[in-house]
């Protein structure tokens, strides 16, 4: 299938640290990327490229074959790309559907007020948090709250996602739930972009792996390869961990 | 050293803690394992002081916690790794540690406690200048692990310490943590589950609010329905 998100030679400098340098990938709808490597070498940064919370210093980033390199981040989330954060970015004081109703609301598919609280809970029914709907935000859970956070992306009817550690923290049997809705997502057409380090769900979920490290791609291929390559095991999983966790 | 006793926590009406009593000896490294909302932060929590329990007793060294500001437990020597690391964000990673020394008791020990967290992480040795928000999740995490050191704290709570860390770098703090734990006694809570029984003397496991098992560590990880719940086999 042709790719939904095509980025090309994208490159970021902070000052004197290029974070991101010459970073290509695509991504086909149905499809789960996995973006692994060391904390610092730049996964984060490539999604706020991707998603426009920054803007690159060259490259081109199109979906659909269309380029937004030079929308800013609100334009390409109706452009329909958004991404989750590692930590929620929600006011912690607001009751956690009024977070998912604005991104119905800002969204690619905006609805008024009344139609968005009722998408919003359904939303948040499909992600077992209808009963936590009017609860605040501080009052929820680690997990409920990052499902919360995934409800509020997904309000915005993205067909480019970008999950940035959503697995993370989880207990094996919470792991297994999130692993699923991510599935499901990519199994209704859904262009997923995984950062995680969590290598049970890069094995399972992803057909694909890009590993950067200093802000260059390492390498690129199916998972079960590129997690045997000796450079990935040397800057990445380190020696005793090339099979666990 | 530190002896917890039919403590109770409730937020509303939710339960967060029912009656959980643990024990923790000098030099042990303890951890608790659970699901997301089994109550582990609320037990770190009430043991740093930053929410008061309903009912129980938390006693360190013999003395009551319940009832005493975060500040004074720190001062007593028990230091926190909180789960969303609460950083000085703007703040270059040198003033965060030196912020974890703000206390009485360890005022001129500053400078031999640096050396010894930049000896532990020699990344922030090499960024000890850059600005905390500019660095990456992982990195973060190893800062707010080397701002509790700076206390010298007697006894380490940790909150999820390796979330956010690559395997190697999780493999790296593990490492790290079994170093120290031979002059402070840890108390983790931590989802992975394998590596902190595999660091761990004795762990508790927290379903629900109450404890529902302990033991040995190496005994609980070889323990079959152990695996099935808390370490995904």
């Amino acid at each position: 299938m042709a790719a939904l998100l095509q980025v090309d030679g994208l490159t970021k400098a902070f000052g004197g640290l290029v974070a991101v340098s010459n970073m290509s990938l695509a991504v086909s709808p149905g499809e789960v990327l996995g973006l692994i490597g060391p904390n610092g070498s730049g996964k984060t940064t490539l999604l706020n490229l991707i998603a426009g919370t920054l803007r690159c210093d060259a490259g081109t980033i199109r979906i659909d074959g269309e380029d937004v390199t030079r929308l800013p981040n609100h334009l390409r989330v109706r452009r329909r790309i958004n991404r989750t954060f590692q930590l929620v970015r929600m006011p912690p004081n607001l009751p956690a559907i009024v977070g998912v109703m604005a991104g119905v609301m800002y969204g690619a598919d905006p609805k008024p007020y009344k139609e968005a609280e009722y998408e919003a809970a359904g939303i948040l029914g499909e992600l077992n948090l209808l009963l936590k709907a009017g609860h605040r935000l501080d009052q929820l859970t680690y997990i409920e709250q990052k499902r919360v956070e995934l409800a509020r992306a997904l309000a915005t009817k993205p067909r480019v996602l970008l999950l940035d550690e959503w697995l993370s923290g989880l207990s094996p049997g919470e792991l297994e739930g999130g692993m699923s809705v991510v599935w499901s997502l990519a199994a209704q057409g859904l262009a997923v972009i995984l950062v995680e380090h969590v290598m049970t769900a890069v094995r399972a979920l992803c057909s694909r792996v890009v590993v950067m490290n200093a802000g260059l791609k390492i390498a690129e291929g199916p998972a079960d390869e590129v997690l045997r390559d000796a450079e990935v095991i040397r800057a990445y999983l380190g020696d005793d961990d090339a099979g666990g966790s | 050293m530190l002896e917890v006793h039919g403590l109770s926590h409730a937020y509303g009406r939710h339960k967060a803690l029912d009656e959980v009593s643990i024990r923790l000896r000098a030099g042990e490294a303890v951890a608790i394992l659970g699901a997301n909302g089994a109550g582990k932060t609320t037990l770190l929590n009430s043991i740093a002081g930053l929410v008061r329990p309903t009912a129980g007793s938390i006693r360190f060294e013999g003395r009551e916690l319940v009832g005493l500001s975060p500040h004074r437990i720190v001062e007593m020597g028990i230091a926190t790794v909180p789960e969303n690391r609460r950083l000085f964000e703007p703040m270059a990673v040198i003033e965060n540690l030196n912020l974890g020394a703000y206390v009485d008791r360890e005022r001129g020990g500053a400078a031999a406690a640096l050396e010894r967290v930049f000896a532990l992480f020699p990344r922030l040795a090499e960024r000890r200048r850059q600005a905390v928000r500019t660095m990456s999740g992982g990195e973060r995490q190893m800062v707010a692990i080397a701002r509790a050191l700076m206390a010298q704290p007697k006894l380490l709570l940790l909150d999820e310490p390796s979330l956010g860390l690559s395997p190697r770098l999780s493999g790296e703090l593990f490492a790290a943590l079994g170093r120290i734990s031979h002059d402070v006694s840890i108390l983790m809570v931590e989802q992975n589950a394998r590596r902190a029984l595999a660091m761990a003397d004795r762990a508790y496991l927290l379903a629900l609010g109450r404890i529902v098992g302990e033991g040995e560590a190496d005994l609980l990880a070889r323990d079959s329905a152990v695996a099935r719940s808390y370490l995904g086999l």
